[in-house]
C-alpha cells in the first residue's frame, strides 16, 4: 500500500519536473537576454532537476521488486538533489557576475540598473 | 572537541544516505572515512563550537518550508511570463540593491543561493562593504529599497540570521 503510494508520488514529481524542463527550454528560447535566460535555467534546474531527483528517490524507495538496490537509488538521489542545490546557484552566480563585469551581453531592456554605477564609477 | 563529532556524524551520514544500506562493510569504511574528513575539516567548517545548538537545525527545518513555498509560487510565476504571447512586454528586469544584515560567511552564502535559487532574482555582485546584494529581478515591480527587501529577501534574511548568527 505505502509502496503505491510513493511511486504514485514520485511519479507525479517527475512529470511535474519535465514539464518545468519544457517550460525552462522555451524560456531559454524566447527571453531577450543572458540575465534574464539565467532565470529560466533556474527553473530547469530546480523545478526540472531537484524536483525529479526527489521523484526518482520515491519511486525506487516504492519499488520492491529492486531489493536492497532500491535504498542505494534513492539515497543517491536524494543526496545528489541536496547538492544541486547546494551548487548550481554558484554556477549562475559566477556567469552572470562575470558576464556584467566583462559586458560582453549588457543587459538589455533594464529598467534600472544599480550595479551600473558601481562598477563605472569604481573605475574596475 | 564538539565540532570534529558534529562533523564526522553529518559526514557519516551524508555516507550512509548515499550507499543507501547499513551492513557491517559500510559502517566501517563509513567511520573510516568520516573521521578522515573530519580531522581535516572540521577545524575549518566549524568556526564557532559553541553555534551548534538544536534549535538552529530546527531552524534550517523551517527555513526549509519557507524556501519551497517560495520556489512554488516563483515557478508559477516565470512559467506565466515564458507562456505569454509577447515576452518581452511581460518583464521588467533591472539590477536593484538589496541590503542584508548578517554577520556570518555561512549566512550570507545561504542568504545568495535562495535568492539565486528562486527563478526570477538572480545575485549578479556581492559588496561586503556596504552589505549590499546586487540583484537582477525579472519584475522590478517596486524601486523602494525597503519593499525590495521585504519581497526579495526578508524570509530567507530571517531565517539566515536565526541559523548563522
Amino acid at each position: 500500500m505505502i509502496e503505491g503510494v510513493l511511486m504514485l508520488v514520485g511519479s507525479v514529481l517527475i512529470l511535474v519536473g519535465s514539464l518545468f524542463d519544457l517550460l525552462a527550454a522555451l524560456g531559454l528560447l524566447r527571453l531577450p537576454d543572458l540575465y534574464t535566460r539565467i532565470h529560466a535555467l533556474t527553473m530547469g534546474t530546480i523545478g526540472g532537476a531537484v524536483l525529479p531527483l526527489i521523484g526518482v528517490a520515491l519511486v525506487a524507495a516504492g519499488w520492491v521488486e529492486l531489493g536492497s538496490y532500491r535504498w542505494y537509488l534513492a539515497g543517491a538521489a536524494i543526496v545528489t538533489a541536496i547538492l544541486i542545490l547546494m551548487l548550481a546557484p554558484a554556477g549562475s552566480h559566477a556567469i552572470a557576475r562575470a558576464a556584467y563585469r566583462a559586458r560582453s551581453p549588457s543587459p538589455s531592456y533594464v529598467v534600472i540598473d544599480e550595479l551600473a554605477k558601481k562598477v563605472r564609477g569604481g573605475g574596475r | 572537541m564538539m565540532r570534529y563529532v558534529v562533523v564526522f556524524l553529518l559526514s557519516l551520514a551524508t555516507y550512509l544516505v548515499f550507499v543507501g544500506s547499513v551492513t557491517l562493510y559500510d559502517i566501517v569504511t563509513g567511520i573510516a572515512v568520516s573521521s578522515v574528513a573530519a580531522t581535516v575539516f572540521g577545524r575549518i567548517l566549524v568556526r564557532n563550537p559553541r553555534k551548534l545548538e538544536v534549535r538552529r537545525f530546527v531552524e534550517l527545518v523551517r527555513y526549509l518550508a519557507t524556501f519551497i513555498a517560495t520556489e512554488i509560487r516563483a515557478h508559477l510565476e516565470l512559467a506565466k511570463i515564458v507562456l505569454s504571447p509577447n515576452v518581452s512586454k511581460s518583464i521588467r528586469p533591472g539590477i536593484v540593491r538589496v541590503r542584508y544584515d548578517l554577520e556570518s560567511d555561512y549566512g550570507v552564502t545561504l542568504l545568495a543561493n535562495s535568492i539565486t535559487n528562486t527563478p526570477g532574482t538572480l545575485v549578479v555582485d556581492l559588496d561586503e562593504e556596504e552589505r549590499a546584494l546586487y540583484v537582477h529581478w525579472i519584475n522590478v515591480r517596486t524601486l523602494e529599497p525597503e519593499e525590495i527587501r521585504d519581497i526579495v529577501s526578508r524570509s530567507f534574511e530571517e531565517h539566515a540570521r536565526k541559523i548563522f548568527d
